[in-house]
This record gives structure tokens, C-alpha cells and sequence, in this order.
């Protein structure tokens, strides 16, 4: 069930075109994945009338948004902190919580809401803007780290695109999505119902090279796996 | 053993680093003969900042014998700001799931003192210790520059990195740009080749909560 509907999450990501539908994206995702949260913060995003180009988005309460913004709490909050400047994704459990403030931080925290348990995904872009998609849950230990090990690539992707998708809407035109001669061609194989290695054979490349063709595709694409790309890219009219 | 250092990291860890950057010095400079910048002893580059995660092969005493440098492909990396001649423009790729891979390097005056297997085992160690931090993170594939002898070295610790194009020449080497998929059984499976018994990070290594798993 969850697979389909993260196809259609992917699809409803480059729908967004304004910020509420942007808030209501990540409130249904969050629901769909039985997640308590899911926050975006973009850091120096390129887009005119942003103050230090900070786009926040947040499914948190908004006493808990209050609370954080009366409290200043984005100076001691160490998933910000930790999660910049990084590349593997943090889980909150790795947080040193031993210093006073940072207990008491997440213990308020939990106090208005936020799940017991957090990864944050760190992203860097081409335009020296950065960011950190956030999701919380209260699964119990064992729970949550199998969730990580389903979900994780979902939520590389969903990261991903929702922060092209926010620099899209704001007018801000990332790099081309026209699909390369040969992701075409590994897609028109695809659509035909050809396994990777009988593509790979017809158009003399291996395997691995057809699938990294076609994940490059999807990419490019905004899907989420090859079935969906193919859709999408007869959708699209390019194949 | 294996160490990950992430960009934010790398203060805590400067011992480690320093000596990262002066092995890249004398591997890549003074060994290979790259055109890199070395000042003090120390190969550094503009990719060397806070968006990056280093895999280092340290030994018990505490000394820098591998390297490798992570970086994502979704910003600035290598294959599409420095060697982008390299790879026709339909291999470019900017994905969360594909991580960009550089500056591979083992002290081989290190290794040659030891016993025949010690290069293998830290070749090993190093893309077992890579393959399983991206396999944590969601990541599916790494794609690599290279010159032709570190493609023999991958290939015969069971990495089957692949080629994404012909090789070129860059200032006198043969660079090549290639891939390759990142999952459990290619991780064990360099890991046996390379005669190494466990896996190179801890099950915990990305969250404390795995011990109660």
C-alpha cells in the first residue's frame, strides 16, 4: 500500500505550487507514513524576500513553533547544529543529550508533540543553498530502526524533491529535466517490458549500466522507481 | 579500522585528517605525479569542506594507512565541475541516492612492509567500510574518477566498478569515470576477497538505538 501511494506522493510533490501546498504535502505524508512530523528547513535558498534565505516548513504544533521561536531555540538546537555539514543522515538517538540544555530542549520537545525518535536528512544543491528534511516518529526502538532500513531511499527521494519543488515554485529554475539520449533509450526498452540485462544486450552496455541509466531517469524525472518513470515519461510525451 | 569523519566532524578528528591530507599529499603528488596542490605537505582541494565524509583505514596505532573522500552528487562534486570532458552529458547524474566517491589513495610504503595481503585488505576495508555507509544512508550507486591503476586494484578486491566512458587523458594520466551499485552482498563479498570477517562499521554506527535491535 505504501508503495503506491508514495508514487503518488512523488507526483503530488512537483504538483505544489504554493507554500499551504507545500504544508499540506508534508502533513500527508507524515500521515501516510505514520510519522508524528516532518519539517523542511532550506538555508540560504535563492529565492528574492527570504531573510538569510531560510524556507521553514513544519508540521509541528504551532505552540511548539511558538515555544521555539520565543525560546531562540534555533541557536542550541543540535539537530540543526549536528545535522549541517554532514552528509549521513543523522539519527536523533547519535545526539549527546548529557548537557543540560540540550536534555531539556528535547524533553520539551516531547512535551509538545515531537516524536521520541528522529532522522534528518542533510542536502546540499547547486546554488551554495543547503537543507534538512526532518522526520519524527514514536515507534519503539526496534520498530523505527526497521523503518529506517524500508524507507530510507523513500525518503532520500521525497527529501530531494521537495526541495526542488520549493525552489521551483519560488521561480527559481534548476537544471534542465530533459532526458538524455540514452536515458531515453533505456526507458523505451523498459516501457517494452525488457529486463535490465535484455537491455543492456540489445544496446551493448551491462546491466548495471542500464540500471544506473535508468535510475538517473528516474531522477530526472521525479519518480520514484522504473515502473513510475516510464509512466511519468509517457505522461510527458518523451518516450 | 575504519573511521568516518563527516564535514562537521573534522575539528574533532584533526589529528586524522592531517595526516589524510599529507598521505593524498605523498600519494598523489609525489607518487603518482598528479597536478594537485600541495602546501605544508598537505594535498587539499576545493572540495575539501563541510559537505563531505571521509573513510579512513586507521590502524591500532592510530595512523592513517587509507582514504577515500564522499560527496553528494545532488551539489559541486568532482565528476560534474572538474572532469565533466570525461563522461558524455547523458552520464552526468545529480541524485540523492548516488554518491560520488574521490581522492582514493593507500600508503603502499605502509602496506609493501606487511605481509602481500595488506594492500588488498586495506583496499577493502576502505570500499566495504564506504559501500556500507551508503547502503545506511539509502544510497544505491557511487560513481568514481579514477586513473586505469586503481581500477586493477578495485576490480581484484571484487569492486566491479564499471565505466561509464573510455578513459581520457588528464595532464599525462589515463582518468577514467565509472560506477559502481553499493548493497549488503557486494559489501560481504569485498570483504571476503579482501579477507576481512565482519563488517568495518558497527551495527550502531549510525544510531545507538541498533544495540537494543
Amino acid at each position: 500500500m505504501l508503495k503506491n501511494l508514495f508514487y503518488e506522493l512523488a507526483d503530488n510533490a512537483a504538483a505544489i505550487t504554493s507554500r499551504g501546498e507545500g504544508d499540506a504535502y508534508l502533513a500527508k505524508t507524515a500521515r501516510q507514513y505514520g510519522l508524528t512530523n516532518i519539517t523542511y528547513l532550506g538555508i540560504n535558498i535563492p529565492v528574492v524576500g527570504l531573510e538569510h534565505g531560510v524556507y521553514a516548513t513544519t508540521t509541528y504544533s504551532h505552540d511548539w513553533q511558538a515555544r521555539y521561536a520565543s525560546k531562540d531555540y534555533l541557536r542550541i538546537d543540535p539537530v540543526i547544529q549536528r545535522g549541517l555539514r554532514r552528509i549521513i543522515p543523522l539519527d536523533w538517538s547519535e545526539v549527546d543529550r548529557s548537557p543540560r540544555p540540550v536534555a531539556q530542549f528535547f524533553g520539551e520537545a516531547q512535551e509538545f508533540g515531537v516524536g521520541l525518535q528522529g532522522l534528518t536528512f542533510p542536502m546540499r544543491g547547486l546554488h551554495g543553498e543547503t537543507a534538512l528534511f526532518s522526520i519524527n516518529s514514536n515507534l519503539s526502538n526496534v520498530e523505527w530502526l526497521k523503518f529506517r532500513r524500508e524507507y530510507m531511499r523513500d525518503f532520500q527521494l521525497i527529501a530531494y524533491y521537495f526541495h526542488d519543488n520549493v525552489l521551483n515554485r519560488e521561480g527559481f529554475a534548476l537544471e534542465t529535466r530533459m532526458l538524455s539520449e540514452r536515458q531515453k533509450e533505456v526507458l523505451k526498452w523498459a516501457a517494452s517490458g525488457k529486463t535490465e540485462w535484455e537491455t543492456g544486450t540489445i544496446i551493448g552496455l551491462s546491466a548495471r549500466t542500464v540500471k544506473y541509466h535508468l535510475s538517473a531517469a528516474m531522477v530526472s524525472l521525479r519518480a520514484v522507481n522504473k515502473a513510475h518513470a516510464v509512466a511519468r515519461a509517457v505522461r510527458l510525451g518523451l518516450i | 579500522m575504519i573511521v568516518l569523519v563527516q564535514g562537521n566532524e573534522r575539528e574533532r578528528n584533526a589529528g586524522l585528517m592531517d595526516q589524510m591530507h599529507q598521505l593524498r599529499a605523498r600519494v598523489f603528488k609525489d607518487r603518482l605525479g598528479w597536478a594537485v596542490k600541495v602546501e605544508n605537505g598537505r594535498e587539499h582541494d576545493r572540495f575539501d569542506d563541510e559537505w563531505t565524509l571521509y573513510v579512513l583505514s586507521v590502524t591500532d596505532q592510530n595512523k592513517v594507512v587509507g582514504c577515500l573522500r564522499v560527496l553528494q552528487t545532488t551539489g559541486p562534486h568532482m565528476l560534474s565541475d572538474v572532469f565533466s570532458a570525461l563522461i558524455p552529458k547523458e552520464a552526468q547524474i545529480r541524485s540523492p541516492l548516488v554518491w560520488e566517491s574521490t581522492r582514493f589513495c593507500v600508503d603502499t610504503e605502509y602496506a609493501k612492509d606487511r605481509t602481500s595481503n595488506e594492500l588488498s585488505r586495506i583496499t577493502g576495508e576502505l570500499v566495504s567500510g564506504l559501500g556500507e555507509a551508503a547502503v545506511a544512508s539509502g544510497i544505491e550507486h557511487i560513481v568514481s574518477v579514477y586513473d586505469l591503476r586503481m581500477e586493477r586494484i578495485l576490480r581484484r578486491i571484487g569492486c566491479d566498478i564499471e565505466r561509464l566512458a573510455p578513459p581520457k587523458d588528464f595532464g599525462g594520466i589515463l582518468t577514467v569515470a565509472g560506477l559502481f551499485e553499493v548493497n549488503e552482498a557486494v559489501c560481504a563479498r569485498v570483504r571476503k576477497i579482501s579477507g576481512l570477517s565482519e563488517p568495518t562499521l558497527p551495527a550502531t554506527a549510525f544510531s545507538s538505538i541498533g544495540a537494543a535491535a
